[in-house]
């Protein structure tokens, strides 16, 4: 009995030394409010981390992320969306969100790393965003422009400040090259989307439904796999 | 009543070196004349007058007190030469009565400084030894150099103070003290000193044993009092003043300019001497209000809005940036004044069972400069606007209240979340292909396919009264995969893409 209860996670019995712990370091993370979802990334989006999300254009990401922010007030702490792209409709979030996002719409990818690194800084924000979908050179609309690129070093200061303060730092893309943090980002989650539901008759948008992927993770634990989702009309 | 005497030498020429250091590195002498802003190298009504006050460089080639501006340029012709500028005097005075509050309450303003009662400050500092040194870290920390003298009456410590280091009178010593001073200590007459000296009255003792009546009445008023000063000093009391707090500084410039670089240059300077004072009294900085003077007396007079209370510099010269890149000066400008209206730091304690978040100074200083970085209407927490025009903007000051949310009803469905719009600011123009009346085919941009499936249309309009707006909104699925929001603009008769669900 004695055995038992002093054994480890692996079953090794030895000498627990004074104020530590038994088993690995824990971790803490942001709940995402999909189950499967934090079962597959093991508790949630990990804290103080750089994390990638990405997918195709209308697959989802703009929704998942507004519902990741949503989910990352529970407790209390504000968070951020740095819309590059001031893609924004207020409607979209819930009304009694609205008061704990700072919404921060620079112009110009330079002052958008500028406003992340001030946050950062700050400290205190669970969650920020960095929402990088249609983001276009300066003074051209989106969708008309080349798109602009985040260099490799913005990345690694960005994720070494998240480290610092414990934020989660969520970077959502593109996918394409110029956005990407590479291996900067600790996680990467792919949104692909797979059906569109219309209510039959007077063709009323119901919903996309979809699959959120782990492309990859540091932790190497459920790469590859993927969870459902559904995305109801408004 | 111990009494202190923090007196700043040469006030005209402190009050420049204060806000310029580099001018106390060289040659630079002031001369007892107006300052002439924008004038240019060396204007006559600075030539003729008297030099008042010169630095440590310009004494050491030749430049001394009495020359006249052109003398001075004769001896050293690479000297500096400037007027009195009242505002920086004045400024300066502020300054060091801000300082010297640091330490004390109790103030009396003179020409050449101030008494401070310090008797009640060995209940906060040590000694009047730490107290002399705190006035002198103060006041350094406002850009003024000062000589501090402690004694039981104000012309004691006047005396001390005038001697030039930190000096320490202890009472019933007075008179020995002041024994083997030389007269010039005492701010006397050119008239009094000159018949002192002929007198053979060379030394404060020498004048402590001259009999009061008598030399009154040979040599009048100021010549007793000099006796009572020499024999002990006399009792005069401290009269406190309430001294009205004004955070104002202002800069003459020696030329005109008319870039805004060199501008920011000046009042970088202005601001960082507010910010100074405001950070020892404990305030920030909550606006600012700034006077351009221009050719022919043309004053630009502005208010700057900041945000958040502050003393970031960096933050407060951005602001100022913007308001001059907006609207610029409409000539060269020749004077700077900056006034800072003065805020509290929000202090909000946090309560021990709420929620963690930033720091309520540090919330304030991010949001001052995410407004410096993008523009006071571009950060703010999202609002649902007053109107149906779709896709408009509204926000407001972010300001999170500190209670957890109300947990969100779990959803009916786990994994489920709710489709939100992609807004494309501004939207995208389209070119519509229909067939009867059904949208077949849409091209925008980089979206371009055929209609899968459509919805719509949904219409609205509004702001009849004012800038029309009539819109046919459609939810179309496109052969690419991705479901958007085209629209047709009746007021404007075209087709456009508002936005992609994402």
């Amino acid at each position: 009995m004695a055995r038992r209860v002093l054994a480890d996670a692996s079953g090794r019995v030895g000498v627990v030394p004074a104020g530590h712990s038994h088993g690995a370091a824990r971790v803490r993370y942001l709940p995402t409010g999909m189950a499967a979802l934090d079962a597959l990334l093991g508790g949630g989006l990990e804290r103080g981390q750089l994390i990638e999300l990405t997918g195709a254009a209308g697959s989802g990401r703009l929704a998942l992320t507004l519902h990741l922010l949503g989910q990352a007030t529970q407790q209390g702490e504000p968070v951020a969306l740095v819309d590059v792209a001031d893609a924004l409709n207020p409607d979209d979030l819930e009304a009694s969100l609205r008061p704990r996002v700072l919404w921060v719409r620079p112009q110009g990818m330079l002052a958008s790393l500028q406003a992340v690194d001030l946050l950062l800084d700050a400290g205190g924000f669970s969650l920020v965003v960095l929402y990088l979908v249609g983001a276009t050179a300066q003074g051209q609309a989106q969708g008309q422009g080349r798109r602009e690129r985040v260099a490799t070093t913005a990345w690694a200061r960005l994720a070494r400040r998240a480290e610092s303060t414990r934020t989660t730092l969520l970077a959502v893309t593109d996918g394409s090259a110029a956005q990407a943090p590479g291996s900067f980002a600790s996680m990467v989650l792919g949104v692909q989307g797979r059906r569109v539901r219309w209510v039959g008759g007077r063709n009323l948008l119901e919903g996309v439904e979809g699959d959120i992927v782990l492309v990859r993770s540091r932790r190497g634990r459920g790469v590859g796999r993927s969870v459902p989702f559904a995305l109801g009309a408004p | 009543m111990r009494i202190a005497f923090v007196r700043v030498a040469d006030f005209p020429l402190a009050a420049w070196t204060r806000l310029d250091p580099a001018l106390a590195l060289r040659p630079f002498a002031v001369v007892d004349a107006p300052h002439v802003a924008g004038a240019g190298s060396l204007p006559s009504a600075h030539g003729v007058a008297r030099v008042l006050a010169v630095t440590g460089p310009a004494r050491a080639l030749g430049v001394l007190p009495g020359q006249t501006g052109y003398q001075a340029r004769a001896v050293a012709p690479d000297v500096y030469v400037r007027g009195v500028s009242d505002e920086a005097v004045r400024g300066a005075r502020s300054a060091l009565v801000d300082a010297v509050a640091t330490v004390g309450a109790r103030i009396e303003q003179a020409r050449e400084g101030l008494w401070l009662e310090v008797g009640d400050l060995v209940r906060v500092y040590p000694s009047e030894a730490a107290a002399v040194g705190a006035l002198g870290v103060a006041v350094r920390r406002v850009g003024l150099r000062a000589s501090v003298g402690v004694a039981s009456n104000k012309a004691v410590a006047a005396v001390a103070a005038r001697r030039g280091a930190s000096c320490i009178v202890r009472a019933g010593e007075e008179a020995a003290f002041l024994a083997p001073l030389p007269l010039e200590v005492l701010p006397l007459s050119d008239g009094l000193r000159a018949d002192l000296y002929r007198l053979g009255i060379t030394t404060l003792g020498q004048l402590a044993r001259l009999p009061l009546e008598a030399t009154g009445l040979r040599l009048g008023e100021e010549a007793t009092r000099a006796v009572r000063v020499a024999q002990g000093g006399e009792g005069r009391p401290l009269v406190p003043e309430v001294v009205p707090t004004r955070f104002e500084e202002a800069l003459g410039l020696d030329d005109t300019v008319d870039s805004i670089e060199p501008l920011l240059f000046g009042i970088r300077r202005l601001l960082e001497a507010l910010v100074t004072r405001l950070a020892g009294r404990s305030l920030a900085v909550g606006g600012l209000q700034l006077e351009l003077t221009l050719a022919e007396g043309i004053r630009d007079a502005r208010s700057v809005a900041v945000g958040a209370p502050t003393r970031d510099v960096a933050s407060l010269v951005k602001f100022v940036r913007g308001s001059l890149e907006a609207h610029p000066p409409v000539g060269a400008v020749s004077g700077l004044r900056v006034v800072a209206l003065p805020r509290g730091v929000r202090g909000v304690q946090g309560g021990l069972f709420e929620p963690p978040g930033p720091a309520p100074e540090r919330l304030a200083l991010t949001l001052t400069r995410l407004v410096a970085l993008v523009g006071e209407d571009r950060v703010g927490a999202p609002v649902a606007p007053d109107t149906h025009r779709p896709y408009a903007v509204a926000m407001a000051a972010f300001d999170p209240p500190r209670t957890p949310r109300t947990p969100l009803v779990a959803a009916s469905t786990p994994g489920e979340a709710t489709l939100a719009l992609h807004v494309f600011r501004p939207p995208r123009e389209a070119t519509v292909s229909l067939d009867g009346g059904r949208l077949v085919r849409v091209e925008a941009g980089d979206v371009s396919g055929a209609v899968r499936a459509c919805g719509g249309p949904w219409r609205v309009a509004g702001d009849w009264w004012d800038a029309r707006f009539e819109h046919e909104g459609y939810d179309v699925e496109l052969d690419d995969g991705g479901v958007y929001l085209v629209a047709y603009d009746r007021a404007r008769a075209c087709w456009q893409l508002d936005g992609v669900y994402a």
